[in-house]
């Protein structure tokens, strides 16, 4: 609206100042008019150029063309008027146009502007001669000058830069790149001085501006503040750091249990005390990275270093470790006083702690030394000594090394002397026991030999008897009972033997089947003839019950339980035996009408001497190895015995022996010519 | 066994017995048992003594009642040297032993018998008897 009313009065001005000049203008009225209509569509466009040109026709007509005052066209006016309305329609055609072009170059600056005023980063733009033309408010910030203030400015006074490390100022690379034509990065840790003096990191990029012919007419730069991403970059650095340092720490810890696991392993082997030493200082020092070392034990109570185990050490130097006494000063002894760990990481401190050791430690090269204490239930056993030749400080990691080798190694060491006592205990109760098996054999062989000779004379002198028949009948009977004496002291004597042999464990079977049925008749026939006052009645079948065993060793638990069954029937009476198969065993009974057994008595009465309270030693002989003898020999085949109370008197054992199963053509050839 | 052939020609006398033992008791027990029952005997107190005396003899015993722990040579060394030679390793040999193992001792040294000391009268005239004539 307001373009169209400039364009009106813009006509009407036009009219005006034609009026007034008239005499000047007659001639040629639409000189001014042309002004007006190019003004009118400058600013307004063409709209506003058309009016004024339509105001101007009629104005002009009116006013400047005869008759004047009066709109009267003669053909000649209106070709005028109209070549006029052409001319003009030409000019606000045109000064649309520029007004357009006006208005969008305006727009694209306005657009530019803000754009680079809005840019996050900062914007300093030059001209070819390094004065500042643009600035944006991001570098005027960073920079401390005001974009006015900027403006014209050499690049150098407002954007300063120094090296962040040799503080030397930077060559700008704006003034570098007018200088050489060619694009400039600044250097890493480049600092940017403002004018206040503050200093930021920055990094940057810069441009030329070239025209459409290619020469340069001025640079643009782009830079940031990058304070954060430095800070940024520190801490994640920082972080780096700290994981790698979290890693190392872990892997050396992974290390020093994998060498403790093996000094651990290696221990477990380790069977003597110069065994667990060798191993503590081998492959426990070895992980501590230690030039030599050595195991001390305290000896003679407590007064003595003793050395176990040295490794390292220059042998001239050995002997005097060998043996040393507990209060010469050393580090051993300060160790042992506060029952603690002592490191000593310097040359120089060890001089200075202990000065009588300074020749030594000068021949031997010591720069640093560890002292622990093996503790076993807070006793001091010993003294774990590690010797570096170059100061050494010890991390916590190495002293925790140093803590779970001593530990360790104190109990090895404990274990390793208890397993030697125990082991000469054994070898001891070994040596015991083979003694008293020398004793017994050589006993049973000095033994036997006068019966051997004393039997055979009273035999000797009975058979005379008998065809002589000189002898009266108490000489007979006398020989007789000197007969069944030397035999009875040969059966105690093979019963002792035998007992000798099973607590050795000597006692060894030879099986094969073994008819019990004609066993046991067999042994009760033999037997039979020793008392007349017993009957030994064998019942069940005369034969085919076929145990799994050794048929000499079960010859003599028969003879051990009827031997039995009549000693302690001293009234005489019946002895029951029977043979019974029973689920795969053959059960062997034997029954007497003796004295039986007390309750009390029952669960002994299987243990090597026992006696029953009721046999009276006077009245009934014996040492209480019989049936101890029938059970291991009846265990050793795997069978088992037992005894009982008969319900009216006596007594009833059971011996259960495993059944013979295996096939007949394997049986066990026949042994023994004679017995 | 009895009676046979010798290389040399030096023939078991029949009924002849060596008894080798180191207690003087049981030789002297062993021989009058043994002579009750009319057997020739001759003794010796270790294997060395009985080596010489056989060796010395034109005449050999038909068996050799042989104890096995005896001083200066025992009867396991009398064995072996006995099989050793050719002229006396056919002459059979009892071992009379109050040994634990006896019956395997005796088979070691490759006896014809064994007897467990004490013997039973009866039963070492038995087992003399089988190697007598």
């Amino acid at each position: 609206m307001l373009r169209y009313a400039a364009a009106v009065a813009a006509a009407l001005l036009t009219l005006l100042l034609s009026e007034l000049l008239r005499p000047i203008i007659l001639p040629n009225p639409f000189l001014l008019f042309f002004a007006a209509i190019a003004i009118s569509a400058w600013y307004g466009g063409i709209g506003p150029g058309l009016l004024t040109t339509g105001l101007t026709v009629v104005a002009a007509s009116y006013f400047f063309q005869p008759p004047f005052y009066a709109l009267k066209l003669d053909p000649l006016d209106i070709v005028r008027l109209v070549a006029f309305s052409l001319v003009a329609l030409l000019i606000s055609s045109l000064s649309e146009m520029r007004r357009r072009d006006a208005q969008t170059a305006h727009m694209q600056r306005e657009q530019l502007q803000v754009t680079l005023a809005s840019i996050g980063d900062a914007v300093i733009a030059t001209d070819a001669t390094g004065q500042i033309t643009f600035i944006n408010p991001v570098a005027a910030q960073l920079t401390g000058w005001s974009p006015a203030e900027a403006q014209g400015q050499p690049i150098g006074a407002v954007f300063q830069i120094i090296n962040a490390e040799t503080r030397q100022n930077v060559e700008s690379p704006v003034t570098n790149m007018l200088r050489t034509g060619v694009i400039v990065g600044l250097a890493n840790h480049t600092l940017l001085l403002a004018r206040d003096g503050t200093e930021r990191p920055i990094d940057d990029s810069g441009a030329p501006i070239r025209d459409a012919q290619g020469a340069l007419i001025g640079v643009v730069m782009v830079f940031r503040d990058i304070t954060a991403r430095d800070h940024a970059e520190a801490e994640r650095t920082r972080l780096l750091a700290d994981a790698q340092a979290a890693r190392d720490t872990a892997e050396q810890a992974a290390r020093q249990i994998t060498r403790l696991q093996r000094v651990t392993a290696a221990l477990g082997a380790a069977t003597t005390p110069e065994q667990v030493a060798d191993v503590v200082i081998q492959d426990g020092l070895a992980a501590l990275e230690a030039d030599a070392g050595a195991i001390f034990m305290l000896a003679d109570e407590g007064r003595t270093w003793e050395a176990l185990s040295f490794r390292g050490y220059p042998p001239e130097l050995l002997a005097g470790y060998v043996r040393t006494s507990v209060d010469a000063p050393s580090p051993l002894r300060d160790a042992l006083e506060t029952q603690a760990m002592l490191v000593v990481e310097t040359p120089e401190e060890l001089r200075e702690r202990w000065p009588q050791l300074a020749e030594l430690q000068a021949r031997s090269g010591d720069a640093a030394i560890a002292a622990v204490p093996l503790l076993l239930d807070k006793q001091i056993l010993g003294m774990l000594y590690a010797t570096f030749r170059a100061p050494r400080r010890f991390s916590a990691d190495d002293k925790a090394l140093l803590e779970g080798l001593a530990r360790q190694g104190a109990q090895a060491l404990e274990r390793a002397r208890l397993y030697e006592a125990e082991r000469v205990a054994r070898m001891a109760a070994e040596a015991a026991l083979q003694t008293r098996e020398r004793f017994l054999s050589v006993a049973a062989h000095e033994l036997k030999t006068p019966l051997t000779s004393l039997l055979l004379q009273t035999q000797l002198l009975q058979r005379r008897a008998l065809r002589a028949t000189t002898l009266i009948e108490q000489d007979r009977r006398g020989l007789q009972v000197v007969a069944d004496q030397a035999r009875r002291l040969d059966q105690m004597i093979a019963a002792l033997l035998d007992v000798s042999r099973l607590d050795l464990g000597q006692l060894s079977l030879t099986r094969g089947p073994v008819d019990l049925c004609t066993l046991t008749r067999r042994v009760a026939a033999e037997l039979q003839p020793t008392s007349a006052s017993h009957t030994l009645n064998c019942l069940g079948p005369e034969e085919g019950l076929i145990a799994d065993g050794d048929e000499l060793r079960l010859e003599q638990v028969l003879q051990h339980l009827f031997q039995n069954a009549i000693k302690y029937s001293p009234d005489g009476g019946g002895v029951d035996i029977e043979v019974t198969p029973h689920d795969g065993v053959v059960c062997v009974t034997v029954a007497d009408q003796g004295i039986g057994i007390p309750e009390e008595a029952l669960p002994q009465l299987f243990e090597r001497f026992y006696r029953a309270p009721n046999a009276d030693p006077r009245q009934i002989s014996g040492i209480g190895i019989g049936l101890y003898v029938v059970r291991e020999i009846v265990h050793l085949h795997g069978g088992s015995v037992t005894a009982a109370r008969r319900p009216d008197s006596g007594s009833i054992f059971t011996v259960y022996l495993p059944q013979w199963t295996r096939a007949p053509e394997v049986e066990a050839p026949t042994q023994a010519q004679t017995r | 066994m009895e009676n046979g052939g010798d290389p040399r020609g030096v023939q078991p006398a029949p009924g002849y017995i060596l008894v080798v033992d180191d207690d003087a008791a049981i030789r002297e027990a062993l021989t009058l048992v043994l002579e009750d029952e009319g057997y020739t005997v001759r003794s010796a107190a270790n294997g060395r003594d009985a080596l010489q005396l056989l060796r010395a003899n034109e005449v050999q015993p038909q068996v050799i009642l042989l104890d096995l722990m005896m001083p200066v040579m025992s009867g396991w060394d009398f064995r072996a040297e006995q099989q050793r030679d050719p002229t006396l390793a056919a002459i059979p040999v009892v071992v009379l032993s109050a040994d634990r193992s006896l019956q395997t001792k005796a088979a070691m040294v490759q006896a014809q018998g064994y007897l467990a000391k004490p013997v039973d009268i009866s039963v070492l005239i038995d087992m003399v008897s089988r190697y007598c004539s």
